[in-house]
């Protein structure tokens, strides 16, 4: 027992009474960062591996897109139905593209997830009969399960929705992680192979965790296509892209609820940065994330673990109590 | 005939532009093996810096002609100055890092740079049009041309070739070379890696610059006209091989001459097109069509 | 026993307080405000700082900060000062509806006023109705806003784009009654779609033997059109349509005059009146350009005739070294629809500070003056007015081109009634 068991029930304690105590726009951004966070551990699967993906906004717009179409020509807004659906989407999709893919590797790999992307972006943008193009589609007031809250009630339901999905997510990749294809999709940064000498395809490792993070990255789309509300083909571009990866190096990569901790101050530095600073927000963001990068390539996780480590085992006795 | 004699002339000048763009990309990539994701960034100050110096120059009543100067000292200025601080402050210190970081790096160093622009120039559209309009006009085929952009694409023709030559037949070229082959090994050999990567990426910043710098001169230049330009010179080397000289002037000249295609007769899919034609090559050949296969050590 | 030295201090103590106390009554002693009015009215304003799109959100805010410090210099509304809040538009929809809603809940503005993009205002209007913040939107273009959902809190101060399209056809068929081919050259979006579709359908409505003999699609704010301009050299089109805007149009211009374009074809920028003091002697004579769909500009209504643009234009000439734009205007307009809203309000709630529900119900129908002339606000939340069309032509006294010829459209000419969607409308013009 001790501090490292405590300090996730302790997180996900504050999470779950979190929106009862902060004010309404807080709420907001907690639960955009909940919503964007399954694609951010997506793209940290990606990282540990030793991989980049510029391209995984690609899965965030199937996503959401589908939640937009359903929308518009279903009338189906059941966040109950669209979840599944979502994710299956971003698997499929998935799937297809991972085909390809899974063969490349370094910057290819990052380029060639972006031509992807930005083809989807096109496409999205192009065919605005279809997609709405640059107006975009409106995801409407969601339902659970067919039940439709009252409308005080309606943004905290979606909060524990996100943040309910936030804990499923969490948990696949966790048992992901302990699986041998997680093992050796660590060990793919150091060695491939060795990999193949232990007799495991380095392709379907990456293969699998392409479709799992495509899986993530839907399930993503659909839970910030009903919290924004507005879907448009933004969703997949590059920039889009660059903003996970940049969330998940914020929060450090190398744990899983480091992403988190980099998605919720990624929307707070954001929406303070714009408040304080209303005409240079793109050079704050661009200085902290150099700062990141200069000084703490761990993210906030790896300050936060190194504060644990200076405390030493006598802060987790204290804690026992 | 004349249909193709107008797609080669659009091809052609649109191809120079993004050769302008591309080649520093890929030089910056082959000696740093660094996606600058900041190139996009370095080639609007250029722009801006060539444009506010002609401006100037028109302001000041002095001769027109001195429009041209200034789009050459306006890049060498920022190439420079921004190339080697860039290098020093920031690069230097990820050369060890993953490929990510150092993807970040530049991204991050880019979002700085486009603010730094808008607060040193401002938001309105700048635009400097004596360089492009002293030169006058000519007919091909019925369609009237401007002989500014015959002078891109002799320019980006030129540029290229002394560039060929550079790297062919002078020491600092084939030292250049040597890093860009095996890095390891030239270090042994002797060379001052640590000075050919600052040499080198101000020369990436320079071509940057530069490009930006030329270009100006056709367009109203504003904030944020760079993240295009970006991306289309990912995809031109990325086509032509990234880190490859040839490559840089391979992959423009079918990038802008699948646009030229593509707007004279269906004009929706230009942008697809492109990204398709990227996806084709890096399938078919991840590399490129000129860049060198990696060997995997163990 | 009262020392003297206390006596003294207690003296000037109370003297102090007695002009303290003055002085804080003081301001009170003049206009009061209605009762319940809250210390300030804070007011958002969003709008383009960053990106290509600035190039109208600077002239917004500009126009913001103006005419808000004149109201406070005037002593406010009704007494009560107004303070605004600017916030950046660009980051796309998810960071506009943040922002949004952070300006409702934790600025806990009164109302919000602004939007250029047809994307973030449909993003932003369901949040609007959410959190019940009375919202009015000064130029996004879509009409999907106000034609395909029914708003309580959010208002459109500004013709659609439809107009832009519509009055075109018309004046263009007006001009050149034997138009024989058109051609059109937008961005692929939205915006370039929806206004080359209504101008398509607007003129063959009108003369249905006309053909189109190029639709060429660019992508947004393309920077390189010689493709483009080559095209349509070669197509030969009687009229050119281009929705082009910002630094994109002034690259179109740039590129296309020197190659004859303007001169062999008859052009239509429906954005072209805000670039033409970037522009400047590049604008040949003869293009088509229009404010969009709006009743002036700034010589339009002659300033020397109206009290309120002379105002206006040398206030902005001379703070801002830039000559009012159509953003200008439709921010000016925006904001003084606001105050006429709840002007109205607070007089039909005999002199209390209105709820927002009370100014809705006072926008509606509601009547005002901004310095181009009346504009009247329809029960389906979107306010209708007149627009200006003309031809440019260099003008020595400014160094850039001015629009002559101008002719002046009326509402109901270029604007859909209330209930009847664009297309359909077109699709029975007269």
């Amino acid at each position: 027992m001790g501090g490292r068991r405590f300090a996730p029930a302790v997180g996900a304690a504050l999470l779950v009474a979190a929106p009862l105590v902060i004010p309404d726009w807080m709420r907001f951004i907690l639960a955009l960062a909940l919503a964007k966070f399954p694609a951010v551990l997506g793209v940290a699967l990606f990282l540990r591996g030793g991989m980049v993906s510029f391209g995984h906004a690609m899965f965030y717009a199937v996503g959401a897109y589908a939640v937009g179409f359903s929308a518009r020509w279903l009338g189906l807004r059941d966040v109950a139905a669209l979840l599944p659906l979502g994710v299956v989407l971003g698997a499929a999709a998935a799937a297809l593209v991972g085909l390809v893919m899974a063969r490349y590797r370094e910057v290819f790999f990052a380029m060639l997830n972006l031509a992807f992307s930005m083809m989807l972006y096109g496409a999205l943008l192009k065919l605005y009969w279809v997609t709405g193009g640059t107006d975009g589609l409106a995801a409407g007031v969601p339902t659970f399960f067919g039940w439709a809250p009252p409308r005080e009630f309606l943004r905290l339901v979606l909060y524990y929705a996100t943040l309910a999905t936030t804990g499923l997510a969490v948990w696949v990749v966790y048992r992901f992680l302990a699986s041998p294809l997680g093992y050796f999709l660590r060990a793919r940064g150091d060695n491939e192979i060795r990999i193949e000498y232990s007799g495991e395809s380095v392709q379907r490792v990456i293969y699998v965790t392409y479709v799992l993070s495509g899986a993530l990255g839907g399930a993503a789309g659909v839970l910030a296509a009903f919290v924004v509300g507005h879907i448009v083909p933004e969703y997949a571009f590059w920039v889009q892209s660059g903003e996970f990866v940049f969330i998940a190096l914020l929060g450090g990569f190398e744990s899983v609820p480091g992403p988190l901790v980099g998605a919720i101050a990624f929307e707070f530095i954001r929406a303070y940065a714009s408040k304080y600073f209303p005409n240079e927000w793109q050079m704050v963001l661009g200085v902290i994330m150099l700062a990141i990068i200069l000084f703490r390539p761990g993210g906030l996780w790896a300050i936060w673990e190194a504060l644990r480590g200076r405390l030493g085992p006598r802060a987790g006795e204290v804690q026992h109590a | 005939m004349r249909l193709l004699t107008i797609i080669v002339m659009d091809g052609a000048v649109f191809a120079a532009v993004l050769y302008l763009l591309s080649v520093g990309l890929t030089l910056v990539f082959g000696v740093l093996r660094i996606l600058n994701v900041s190139h996009g960034g370095l080639y609007a100050v250029g722009a801006y810096m060539a444009t506010s110096l002609a401006l100037r120059v028109v302001g000041a009543g002095a001769n027109p002609y001195l429009t041209y100067a200034m789009l050459l000292v306006g890049p060498l200025v920022v190439g420079l100055v921004a190339g080697p601080l860039i290098e020093r402050l920031f690069l230097r210190r990820i050369y060890a890092a993953d490929m990510h970081i150092q993807l970040l790096l530049t991204f991050a160093i880019f979002l700085v740079l486009e603010d730094l622009i808008k607060l040193l120039w401002g938001t309105a559209p700048l635009f400097a049009s004596e360089p492009y309009m002293l030169l006058g006009q000519f007919e091909v085929g019925g369609i009237t041309y401007s002989w500014y952009q015959v002078c891109l694409i002799a320019f980006a023709v030129l540029f290229g070739g002394v560039l060929a030559w550079a790297v062919r037949a002078t020491r600092i070229g084939k030292i250049v070379v040597a890093v860009i082959t095996d890095r390891e090994v030239s270090q042994a050999v002797g060379i001052n890696v640590d000075r050919i990567f600052t040499v080198a990426f101000t020369l990436g910043a320079l071509c940057a610059a530069l490009g930006g710098a030329l270009i100006a001169p056709t367009i109203a230049v504003v904030p944020g006209f760079a993240l295009d330009a970006t991306v289309l010179a990912f995809a031109v080397i990325a086509i032509g091989g990234m880190g490859s000289l040839e490559g840089a002037a391979l992959g423009s000249l079918i990038v802008g001459l699948l646009r030229s295609v593509a707007v004279h007769t269906v004009p929706e899919v230009d942008l697809v097109a492109i990204y398709l034609a990227m996806i084709m090559v890096l399938i078919v050949r991840p590399e490129g069509l000129f860049g060198q296969l990696e060997v995997r050590r163990i | 026993m009262r020392h003297p030295q206390t006596l003294r201090v207690a003296w000037g103590v109370g003297l102090i307080g007695i002009v303290v106390a003055v002085l804080a009554l003081a301001p009170h002693l003049g206009a009061a405000p209605p009762s319940g009015a809250p210390a300030e009215l804070k007011l958002g304003f969003v709008d383009f700082l960053s990106g290509p799109a600035a190039t109208f959100g600077t002239p917004g805010k500009n126009t913001a900060e103006w005419l808000v410090e004149k109201w406070n210099r005037e002593g406010g509304i009704r007494g009560v000062k107004v303070k605004l809040v600017v916030v950046d538009e660009s980051g796309g929809p998810d960071k506009q509806v943040t922002e949004f809603r952070r300006l409702a809940l934790d600025e806990k503005v009164h109302a919000v006023v602004g939007y250029t993009s047809s994307a973030n205002c449909l993003a932003v209007a369901p949040v609007a109705e959410e959190l019940r913040v009375l919202t009015v939107i000064h130029v996004c273009g879509t009409r999907r806003l106000t034609e395909e959902r029914q708003l309580k809190y959010v208002f459109r101060t500004s013709n659609t784009q439809t107009a832009d399209s519509v009055m075109a056809a018309r004046y263009i068929l007006a001009m050149k009654p034997d138009v024989k081919t058109i051609a059109g050259a937008n961005e692929d979006y939205a915006w370039g779609r929806d206004s080359w579709d209504d101008f398509k359908a607007a003129m063959l409505r009108l003369k249905p033997d006309v053909k189109v003999v190029a639709e060429l699609w660019t992508k947004i704010q393309a920077g390189e059109y010689s493709a483009e301009i080559s095209r349509l050299l070669a197509a030969q089109p009687d009229v050119v349509h281009s929705s082009f805007w910002g630094g994109g149009l002034i690259t179109f211009v740039k590129q296309a005059a020197p190659r004859g374009l303007f001169k062999t074809r008859l052009v239509y920028l429906s954005t072209g009146e805000q670039v033409l003091q970037d522009v400047r002697k590049e604008m040949p004579d003869g293009v088509i350009v229009a404010p969009r769909a709006t009743p002036g500009y700034f010589l339009h209504p002659d300033p020397a005739t109206n009290r309120l643009q002379k105002e206006y234009v040398e206030g902005m000439k001379s703070r801002y070294g830039r000559y009012p734009d159509y953003p200008a205007y439709r921010t000016y307009n925006a904001l003084a629809g606001l105050r006429a809203a709840y002007e109205r309000a607070i007089d039909q709630g005999g002199g209390k500070w209105p709820t927002t529900e009370e100014v809705i119900k006072a926008f509606v129908g509601l009547t005002w003056e901004g310095p181009l002339g009346k504009l009247t606000m329809r029960e389906d939340h979107q306010a209708i007015h007149g627009a200006i069309i003309g031809l440019t032509k260099f003008n020595p006294q400014f160094g850039f081109a001015t629009m002559e010829r101008i002719r002046e459209l009326k509402p109901e000419e270029i604007m859909p009634p209330v209930g009847m969607k664009s297309p359909d409308w077109i699709a029975t013009l007269k």
